[in-house]
């Protein structure tokens, strides 16, 4: 078949993102056809390039582990590298000149740090209107509370995750991942979209100001909206799901192994007992409907891990969706590495990085029927594409490269002077 | 500054086949976009309109997650499983530019309403299909609910006490996650546009495993004997526990010095070497913890943010409504609903500048069938017909 173009085919990128959400967000758009180009200064780089409990190919930093950190190469797939001192003029005025040949730079840095630069939104405009500046903040530009800083473990907080996960009984039991980081990463490649189209109507670009925290909060939404009704907070549920009884994880065979098990109504249940083996249990009298699954909660409990500690559980699972149950087992990465559905739908893929060698990489859950979408490139390394876009796009010469290197403005290995080579920064 | 330019999708329509969060949810960002998003419902209506709520309160069927998934849009009622009430769906399929839908992947095809069909009827539809597995694959017709996907993408493995069950994160951080995704390459797909119309496929599971920190690339630079292998629990308890609840530090290297200053701590303790675990660093998390203990959550994240420290306070829904940030923002709407009065409905993370979108609160049941119905030419006769013979409500 044919390919049609690529969806932002033609689309200019400045993505000045680091860490994760902006990145992420990044990576969508380049994967999409537009050319993504990250920006890091040498003595500012992402700070994941040069984190000390990094992950590193078999453990190794290696000579220029800078190229070698795991989660920057998984996130900064399909861009381009460009380093630039943006504190000094020549940095300053490289960067505006590729301001005005591009079409959206995307940032994460805290609300201060580009205002402070010189390079504010207001600036930015002057040198080309039509720019889309997106600004992926913590709590907004604006506002009492904006110049607040945090990591995605403070939005699962702040946004109103936290207070709904965990065990019911335990207000200090806690959900392992910083959800909010992809959380905002997906709505930061929902608002470029969404400014490119808008700019199409209006023909000006425009500052779009993003909140991490709101993105977090839209996890919970129906809740706030339930709040405002009632004026009572709703419960936190643990693994119950509302109207669904039993909802729960039960152990399997192994050590510390589990499967999930939704029963929405009484076929389920009976799809349930089915799985089981014990066609007998479907009409018994304590369990055949929600009423009685819920009172008999504790002997439903036994019944039901009794069977499935008899499985792995993949089996569990098997046996359980054979008979149409809802249900998920509790698969660890290595298991999602080598599952079978995600390698039948070609999920994972194999890239060659420049300096941390091939490795596998999660691909992305949308598909497009018209066109493939996938891995253009490997991460770059550091200031890998210098040469190729002052020269290609702003036309500079070898003398002026090489002037540039010398004076620091541009390079291939981080500073680590000050910083003394941690992350800093928070978003 | 007012809204003098249209919203990013204005004349752009949308139907929302979409039932309970993901699909509908996908739909109402793009109808806070602008978009004209018509709901089209089973004679029973969407599932969610229903559903428990949380807290158990009664809202008949006005759920709160209705309300939430479903303001902006009209709704029209139609049974598809009936020739003439696909038929009525074809032809609005005829004006639409994007068909949004989160069956299981055999559903369209069962009413012979998939991707073909619908581009057959119209070549420049779009038709997004969001689901639990993708339409691919051994897993595809797998049942699936939010517990369930959250099992399987492997968060939930390292989440809960070591020696509890697992146990989820809150609210629906899978469906969510696939909402938002899922209107990014719905939005890529109308970029495409003049080259036609296209089918939209989305994995919750592989938006799911795409959203790991470092385990899944841990695996691959570590290989499949250590990588990934952090244990269960190893979550822990991530917070502080305030006088009064749960809140957070979590300061890097620079900030550190700043950090010892706020708790009091001897400069000292502030010069640690963020690698080094135990030791000092444990010395002046020590410390930490106590001074949190001492105040209340809020405080521990008012006064860590006034030391420009990244803080943290495990917010309730109340908090969020009264939040000054989020009244600046205007982030959460108060929307008049009818027979429920003003309800407060979160909106999106981010807007244009230039421009507002309308407010509509969620639909009735079949609210807009007539009206929907007529702007497809239809006289009332043919409609009373369809609504007599049960097609339409």
């Amino acid at each position: 078949m044919s390919q049609a173009p690529l969806p932002l085919h033609g689309v200019r990128v400045l993505d000045m993102g680091q860490f994760w959400a902006a990145p992420n967000a990044g990576r969508a758009l380049a994967d999409a056809g537009a050319e993504v180009i990250k920006v890091e200064a040498c003595a500012r780089p992402d700070p994941l390039r040069i984190q000390a409990r990094g992950i590193y190919p078999d453990h190794v930093p290696g000579e220029d582990h800078w190229n070698r950190s795991g989660m920057v190469n998984e996130r900064n797939r399909s861009k381009l590298s460009l380093t630039l001192d943006l504190s000094s003029e020549r940095g300053k005025d490289i960067f505006l000149r590729l301001v005005g040949l591009s079409d959206v730079v995307m940032q994460n840095y805290s609300s201060r740090v580009m205002p402070g630069l010189g390079l504010g939104y207001d600036t930015l405009s002057k040198v080309n209107p039509q720019i889309i500046m997106v600004s992926v903040m913590s709590q907004g530009l604006e506002g009492p509370e904006s110049e607040y800083v945090s990591y995605g473990q403070n939005l699962e907080q702040l946004g109103g995750i936290s207070y709904f996960s965990g065990y019911p009984d335990d207000e200090t039991s806690s959900v392992g991942f910083a959800l909010p980081d992809p959380l905002a990463g997906a709505t930061t490649a929902l608002a470029v979209i969404s400014a490119l189209r808008h700019r199409e109507l209006t023909g000006r670009g425009m500052h779009i100001d993003l909140s991490q925290r709101e993105a977090a909060s839209l996890v919970i939404g129906d809740s706030l909206v339930e709040y405002s009704i009632t004026g009572e907070a709703p419960a936190r549920l643990g693994n119950q799901e509302p109207g669904a009884h039993p909802s729960e994880c039960y152990p399997c065979n192994g050590d510390d192994r589990w499967v999930a098990i939704v029963v929405r109504n009484d076929d389920d249940w009976a799809r349930l007992c089915q799985a089981m083996g014990r066609p007998d249990l479907v009409g018994h009298p304590d369990f055949a409907t929600v009423i009685g699954r819920k009172r008999n909660r504790a002997a439903l409990d036994q019944l039901v891990s009794g069977w499935t500690c008899q499985h792995d559980p993949y089996q569990a699972l098997a046996l359980l969706q054979l008979a149409g149950v809802p249900s998920g087992a509790v698969l660890t990465p290595r298991e999602l590495f080598r599952d079978p559905h995600l390698r039948e739908r070609g999920f994972w893929e194999r890239v060659e990085d420049p300096s941390a060698g091939v490795q596998e990489y999660y691909g992305r859950p949308h598909r497009l029927s018209m066109t493939e979408l996938g891995t253009r490139s490997p991460t770059p390394t550091l200031g890998q594409h210098n040469r190729q876009i002052l020269q290609g796009l702003l036309g500079m010469s070898d003398t002026d490269i090489e002037e540039l290197e010398s004076e620091g403005v541009i390079g291939n290995r981080p500073l680590l002077g000050s910083s003394g080579g941690m992350a800093r920064g928070a978003q | 500054m007012g809204a003098t330019v249209p919203p990013p999708l204005h004349g752009v329509r949308v139907l929302d086949l979409g039932r309970e969060i993901a699909g509908p949810l996908c739909a109402r960002f793009l109808s806070r976009m602008g978009a004209d998003v018509i709901k089209v419902e089973p004679p029973l209506g969407d599932p969610i309109r229903r559903a428990n709520s949380t807290s158990g309160a009664r809202t008949g069927e006005s759920s709160p997650g209705h309300l939430y998934a479903n303001e902006g849009k009209r709704s029209v009622v139609m049974d598809l499983a009936t020739p003439s009430g696909r038929q009525v769906f074809l032809r609005l399929v005829r004006t639409a530019d994007i068909v949004i839908e989160n069956f299981e992947p055999q559903v369209l095809a069962d009413l012979d309403l998939d991707y073909p069909v619908l581009r057959a009827a119209n070549p420049g539809v779009i038709l997004t299909s969001i689901s639990a597995y993708g339409d691919t694959g051994p897993y595809r017709d797998f049942q699936a609910r939010e517990l369930t996907l959250f099992a399987m993408g492997g968060h939930m493995y390292r989440s809960g006490a070591p020696d509890r069950p697992p146990v989820r994160m809150g609210g629906h951080p899978t469906e969510v996650l696939a909402a938002l995704g899922a209107g990014y390459a719905t939005l890529a797909a109308l970029r495409m546009r003049a080259a036609g119309g296209q089918h939209v496929t989305y994995s919750a599971f592989e938006s799911q495993v795409t959203s790991h920190a470092q385990a899944m690339v841990e695996v691959s630079y570590y290989g499949m004997e250590t990588g990934g292998d952090a244990p269960r629990g190893a979550a822990g308890i991530r917070g502080l526990l305030a006088r009064d609840g749960l809140a957070m530090i979590s300061a890097q290297e620079q900030q550190m010095p700043r950090l010892a200053a706020l708790v009091g701590a001897p400069p000292e303790l502030g010069q640690v070497d963020p690698m080094d675990r135990g030791g000092r660093r444990g010395e002046l998390m020590e410390r930490v913890a106590e001074w949190a203990s001492q105040r209340t959550a809020r405080e521990v994240y008012e006064l860590g943010q006034g030391a420009r420290v990244p803080a943290s306070f495990v917010a309730s829904p109340q908090d969020l409504l009264e939040s000054p940030q989020y009244r600046h923002r205007n982030f959460i709407r108060e929307v008049e609903q009818p027979e429920l009065g003003t309800v407060a409905v979160p909106g999106l993370p981010f807007k244009w500048p230039e421009s507002e979108v309308p407010e509509r609160p969620a639909p009735r049941l079949g609210e807009h069938t007539v009206e929907v119905l007529e702007s497809l030419d239809m006289t009332r006769d043919q409609i009373l017909r369809l609504a007599a013979a049960g097609v339409v409500a």
